[in-house]
């Protein structure tokens, strides 16, 4: 029987910050143009590129996302529209599915504060998996935009490395050309230095989470990626994810823990639900239970993952010798930050992910693992069952559940409930609240 | 020329080694001491594993209901993945020395990885296929795979590949591209000569056969006297990997007559030729990135909209039906798109979603109610 021991606890002072940058950065999404800047549904890893051209502001096809997923009605509807278009339901990533309700309903276009239309200019993408290019090319006959898609292999190696950089160099080319504007290197080296910044300082807040107590929980995180979702790119950003790392390591020093007790430590793999992340962190804080790694917040970072399948934070520029000089240097290490360093565009290694799931639960001391069984995601989903097989191996118990990322007809909560109190319950864990 | 019930016989002997093409490949292996190697896609360059005195045979499934592959690959991946990985998992390719897997898709690969896992083989390879073939870096990328496929093959089987094994591998490849479109002219009078299951079986064959014994069966069907097929509804078969001949008979035994299909073991698999011309690894890279793409590789500006509409119409179809591997999304992607284009064309179209098994008594009452639109 797990001894629920009591630790301190206490928010973070960095929220406050992070809700100042999210708000200042939803306002300037819809009046960039009046700015004489672009509106570009781009991929979060393609922001310090597109800062070349100058001021600009990231939407994603889907500008209700926040919006559907507080309320499952709205997200309903976004489904059904891409139903009745013929997008098949629950065959493909369910996260693009309701964007491209959205964008068929006109929704992409229109300021959500003001119901003014304010439409996006181009589409830059990353194929990361098929599902978000896919995407791009139907968002831009739908939204009729330019648009331009990266591809990405989900392999090493110089050649990749090459072919990467030569489509980023390319893609320098198309933005000029469809901006009429010319490209700025000074801009971008300085977006590229603060885009790195921030993803090996996400990285080693991830990391952080290794200490006994964790200091934040795992969902606290992921939360804690919103700032770089919306200026990445930018030094106020890479300034933010300075103080919070120092505010975590700082916690660690005084035995702060994320909620006050830790009974169990737990991984999630697989993405997450978006409409109903609170359910899985919710049950298991009833058993004093926390969640130390996961998935779409961890990839937020920039990882260095060796080849005995420990994830490390990406080491800085300081610490790798690096000074950005010309244009090729900061396409040379864009590339790199996807090819090497980018575990979004590592999910596909599926030979990797058993021993990358073993050394995380190792490394960051987990008790057990919570697989996400997505019925709405192709690219994060493949090597999870291995894992499984690997996971109990070595020991970690699993529990597996089956839902979709964002399609909640595909989400029973009491049968998640269950699973889950069933498996802490296996665990030798009770109910402390 | 060969009598009318001879070509039906040489017609008869590809089905016969797509049924057996174990049994064909323990016996080629038997006669020649080469290696056998499976691969998942279309896009593995089979000349590079050929001019090695290896013969490549695709991995095909055999549609029977199975539960061995649970514990390994997840239940919304496509049933071709899953019958694929049973293949493996369950021995049926004991005799194959390698396997070599081009990414097409995570289910595949999927297959793939939990197969080496679990039925370790002495040999394997997984090379990444670009998807921005448009993209003028694409060639380099991919003959840069194409070339360590080489090297890790030639470190296998100890032999080097001489220039002149590759440029006859590549001319026996090519000729067999070149007699299947020969055959693929059968299809465009009304009624066929040939029969869109009977076309199936021969470009099936194919890819489990040794090309050069594949060319001489050709030429002898070729030299023969075909028949003409029952007059029906001119159909476009377009979607997923198909390996089930099943469906098309179907199809065809409810008055349709598939004149052209698209897919990797169809057309795409033969489409376009190696250049003979310039190095010969460059060239077969080229090969695979020229060749019609998948949906895949189809992520830049569409083509395959045009390209499936100028096949319409250059075989004279008068309906379209979409044979979907269920959960393949590239295909799911492309569904709405392709539906307009034909709609455009005044082309009618069905959709149906392949699993393991097909359903065949509901899939029958649907083909026909389609087949009632062309009364």
């Amino acid at each position: 029987m797990a001894v629920a021991t009591r630790y301190p606890t206490r928010p973070l002072d960095c929220w406050g910050k992070l809700r100042e940058i999210r708000r200042k950065y939803a306002v300037r999404s819809w009046d960039v143009k009046e700015r004489g800047g672009f509106a570009v549904a781009a991929q979060l890893p393609l922001m310090p590129m597109v800062a070349g051209i100058g001021e600009f502001a990231r939407r994603i096809y889907g500008p209700y996302f926040g919006k559907a997923m507080k309320e499952p009605e709205v997200l309903r509807q976004f489904h059904e529209a891409a139903d009745a278009e013929g997008y098949p339901r629950g065959e493909m990533c369910s996260s693009m599915h309701h964007q491209i309700g959205q964008m068929l309903l006109g929704l992409t276009q229109i300021d959500p504060m003001t119901g003014v239309s304010r439409p996006v200019d181009f589409i830059l993408e990353c194929n990361f998996c098929h599902s978000v290019s896919k995407t791009a090319q139907i968002g831009g006959e739908i939204m009729g935009v330019p648009f331009f898609i990266i591809d990405v292999p989900h392999t090493s190696g110089e050649a990749a490395q090459r072919y990467v950089s030569g489509q980023l160099m390319d893609a320098i080319g198309w933005l000029e050309k469809i901006t009429g504007r010319t490209f700025d290197d000074g801009k971008f080296l300085e977006a590229m230095t603060h885009w790195w910044q921030r993803g090996a300082l996400y990285a080693r807040i991830g990391e952080t989470l290794k200490a006994i107590p964790a200091p934040l929980d795992y969902w606290q995180v992921r939360a804690l990626r919103v700032p770089a979702q919306v200026g990445g790119h930018t030094a106020e950003v890479a300034e933010f994810y300075e103080m919070a790392l120092d505010e975590v390591r700082e916690r660690i020093k005084e035995g702060i823990s994320a909620f006050g007790v830790e009974t169990c430590r737990l991984s999630h793999e697989g993405e997450e639900m978006f409409y109903a992340d609170k359910l899985l962190a919710d049950t298991v804080m009833h058993y004093g239970a926390v969640f130390v790694t996961g998935d779409v917040g961890f990839n937020t970072g920039l990882w260095d993952i060796q080849e005995d399948g420990s994830w490390r934070a990406a080491p800085t520029l300081q610490e790798m010798g690096l000074t950005l000089s010309t244009r090729e240097d900061a396409v040379n290490l864009l590339a790199r930050s996807f090819v090497d360093y980018g575990p979004i565009f590592h999910c596909l290694r599926v030979d990797e992910k058993p021993t990358e799931m073993v050394k995380k639960s190792q490394d960051w001391h987990s008790q057990g693992a919570v697989l996400h069984m997505d019925i709405g995601c192709r690219g994060m989903s493949p090597g999870v069952m291995e894992a499984k097989i690997a996971l109990e191996e070595a020991g970690f118990p699993t529990v597996s559940y089956e839902s979709s990322n964002s399609d909640p007809r595909d989400f029973t909560p009491s049968q998640i409930t269950d699973r889950l109190e069933s498996f802490l319950e296996r665990l030798g864990l009770n109910r402390i609240s | 020329m060969a009598s009318v019930e001879a070509t039906a016989t040489t017609l008869e002997r590809f089905s016969r080694f797509v049924k057996e093409r174990h049994e064909y490949a323990r016996a080629w292996k038997e006669r020649t001491g080469g290696k056998v190697v499976g691969y998942f896609c279309s896009y593995v360059p089979e000349e590079v594993l050929y001019s090695q005195g290896v013969l490549p045979v695709r991995v095909l499934g055999s549609h029977e209901p199975q539960d061995l592959t649970e514990r390994h690959i997840f239940g919304m991946f496509c049933p071709y993945s899953r019958d694929v990985l049973f293949q493996g998992l369950s021995g049926r390719y004991e005799y194959l020395d390698g396997l070599v897997f081009a990414h097409c898709c995570p289910h595949i690969r999927q297959s793939y990885e939990s197969w080496r896992l679990h039925r370790p083989v002495e040999f394997n390879h997984l090379m990444w296929v670009p998807s921005l073939v448009q993209s003028e870096h694409a060639v380099p990328f991919f003959e840069d795979g194409v070339r360590k496929l080489t090297s890790a093959t030639e470190e296998w089987t100890g032999k080097k590949v001489a220039p002149e094994a590759l440029a006859q591998a590549i001319s026996t490849y090519n000729l067999n591209r070149r007699l299947l479109a020969q055959l693929y002219q059968w299809r465009k009078p009304e009624p066929p000569l040939i029969t869109g299951a009977q076309a199936m079986e021969v470009v099936v064959s194919s890819t489990v056969m040794d090309k050069a014994e594949h060319n001489q069966l050709l030429q002898e069907l070729l030299a023969g006297k075909p028949q003409a097929t029952a007059a029906g509804v001119r159909l476009l078969a377009l979607g997923s990997e198909n390996d089930d001949t099943g469906i098309i008979e179907l199809l065809e035994s409810l008055g349709a007559s598939v004149v052209i299909e698209d897919n990797c073991l169809g057309n795409r698999y033969f489409w376009d030729e190696v250049s003979p011309d310039g190095d010969g690894l460059t060239m077969v890279a080229t090969r695979y990135l020229e060749k019609p793409p998948c949906p895949q590789r189809d992520i830049g500006p569409r083509v395959r909209a045009d390209y499936l509409t100028a096949l319409a119409k250059e075989y004279n179809v008068q309906g379209a039906v979409f044979l979907r591997q269920k959960f393949c999304d590239p295909h799911a992607y492309e569904v709405p798109i392709l539906q307009q284009a034909f709609k455009d064309l005044g082309l009618p179209t069905l959709i149906l979603e392949l699993d393991v098994t097909t359903p065949h008594g509901q899939y029958r009452t649907r083909v026909e109610a389609f087949m009632e639109m062309f009364l």
